[in-house]
């Protein structure tokens, strides 16, 4: 079951990055660059994904108490935080050759941001806990609380911003053509397969771990 | 009625204790009253720039203030012991929250007279200020409460506390920037009252159940 | 050209982080589980 699961993941990452770098065209306005909104989005979306995963299961060890709930919202948090650092890498590297800069106030740039910065901040409380079981509370906590924050942190930098000095550049508010948005659907399937078996992989490493 | 009776007894204690000690008012007001001045400093200290100094300098002055409130309950096993009253712990919460309140509020409220002072900034619109204002406290001082009880047992909690809370008050910040400007300008924005009062709401809902969560043994 | 190694450099970003997130993982789980990670003891 875990080498098919596996197996698929691979297959199905490689499918991606087949269509990302060869299949798809290059873009008419941002020509070979477009290329890179194929690690990006995916890993966006992937790290909002794993937060809610981070949140769900956050407050039903609150709830519940069980331990396996707490293995997923580890599992949660780690991946949160990982994916979040990703999209911000891959972001700049997008935006030094296209905008000309490696950093813009962009609503989007800014909620990433302080995604991951939240949720590293719930991984260290975790460990910093003096209590293991109070670290698991705590960051259970934390969890939820980042997770409703980071969508009004969102719509106050939208506002901030286009109140301000009108309208920034929003990607994804051009409309897609097929040839760009069906790599991106694979490599976003690709990437929420990849981000769910690691998932299950490290909760099941925090119950072995457990065990001992 | 005897749940407000012990959310007021637990607001007098934190209050005396600030009389008594002025611990927290103090240090806090002093270390914004330095944010104000050093960044006036460096950003040339004009009109135009006091409502983004001002509101940095309440953001920082509130992270140190409520720090020293929940860990002044911590040095002395005051929480061990009000845990043991029966009741409930929500109580705490409440009467942390209001007592913060009226620090964070005193802390903006000097703040806001010093930069009048020192940016030369009008005071124009300043109920529209005095107003975004108390919602802004009122925000503030639910998440501080919160986090700072979450960050109580965790080592290095001290240095954690400013990497979750001014990441989480963005909106408060970006909000109170807004509207400071537009009430100088002689104008309002609506969304901005909006975010103020939805992020209130958010942290006044689940304050008080995570505060339970982080209290417990 | 140029472009080409912007997008290299993003893909490369992904390969590091992931891989060595995964490898990490796997490693641990090795440990956890005294060698039976192979296996897919469930």
């Amino acid at each position: 079951m875990r080498a098919f699961a596996m197996g698929a993941t691979a297959a199905l990452l490689a499918l991606g990055l087949w269509l990302a770098l060869r299949a798809s065209p290059p873009d008419a306005y941002q020509g070979e660059y477009v290329r890179i909104m194929y690690v990006h989005v995916p890993a966006a979306v992937s790290s909002y994904a794993a937060a809610a995963v981070a949140c769900v299961s956050g407050a039903l060890y609150l709830w519940r108490r069980r331990s396996e709930y707490d293995a997923w919202a580890r599992a949660g948090a780690e991946l949160a935080s990982l994916f979040a650092g990703l999209t911000l890498l891959t972001g700049m590297l997008w935006g030094k050759p296209v905008w000309g800069v490696w950093w813009a106030w962009d609503a989007r740039l800014v909620s990433t941001a302080v995604l991951f910065l939240l949720y590293v901040g719930c991984l260290l409380v975790r460990d910093l806990s003096e209590d293991p079981v109070r670290g698991r509370r705590l960051a259970a906590a934390l969890g939820v609380v980042a997770f409703l924050d980071v969508p009004l942190v969102h719509y106050s930098v939208v506002w901030f911003r286009t109140l301000h000095q009108g309208p920034s550049i929003r990607p994804g508010a051009v409309q897609m053509a097929p040839e760009f948005l069906a790599p991106l659907a694979v490599n976003v399937l690709a990437y929420l397969v990849l981000s769910g078996f690691l998932l299950v992989e490290r909760a099941r490493l925090a119950r072995l771990e457990a065990e001992r | 009625m005897r749940a407000a009776r012990r959310v007021l007894a637990l607001v007098r204690k934190d209050l005396v204790l600030e009389w008594r000690g002025r611990d927290v008012l103090v240090p806090a007001g002093a270390f914004g009253l330095a944010v104000l001045l050093v960044l006036g400093l460096v950003s040339g200290g004009g009109p135009q720039d006091a409502p983004t100094l001002l509101w940095v300098s309440v953001l920082l002055a509130s992270v140190l203030a409520a720090g020293r409130s929940a860990e002044r309950e911590g040095e002395e096993g005051t929480l061990e012991v009000l845990l043991l009253y029966p009741g409930s712990r929500e109580d705490l919460f409440w009467g942390r929250h209001l007592a913060l309140c009226v620090l964070l509020g005193a802390l903006a409220l000097g703040l806001w007279a010093a930069q009048l002072f020192l940016f030369n900034a009008p005071a124009r619109g300043w109920p529209a200020v005095l107003l975004a204002g108390t919602l802004a406290t009122v925000g503030l001082s639910a998440s501080g409460t919160l986090l700072a009880a979450l960050l109580g047992h965790v080592r290095a909690g001290r240095l954690l506390l400013p990497l979750l809370f001014l990441p989480t008050s963005v909106p408060v910040l970006l909000a109170g920037v807004r509207l400071t400007e537009a009430a100088a300008a002689g104008t309002t924005l609506g969304p901005w009252w909006g975010v103020l009062v939805v992020f209130d709401l958010l942290f006044l809902l689940v304050g008080p159940v995570l505060f339970e969560v982080a209290v417990e043994g | 050209m140029r472009a080409w190694g912007w997008v290299l450099a993003a893909y490369g970003c992904a390969a590091v982080l992931l891989g060595a997130y995964a490898w990490r993982l796997w490693r641990r789980l090795e440990r956890a589980s005294g060698g039976r990670a192979r296996e897919g003891d469930a």
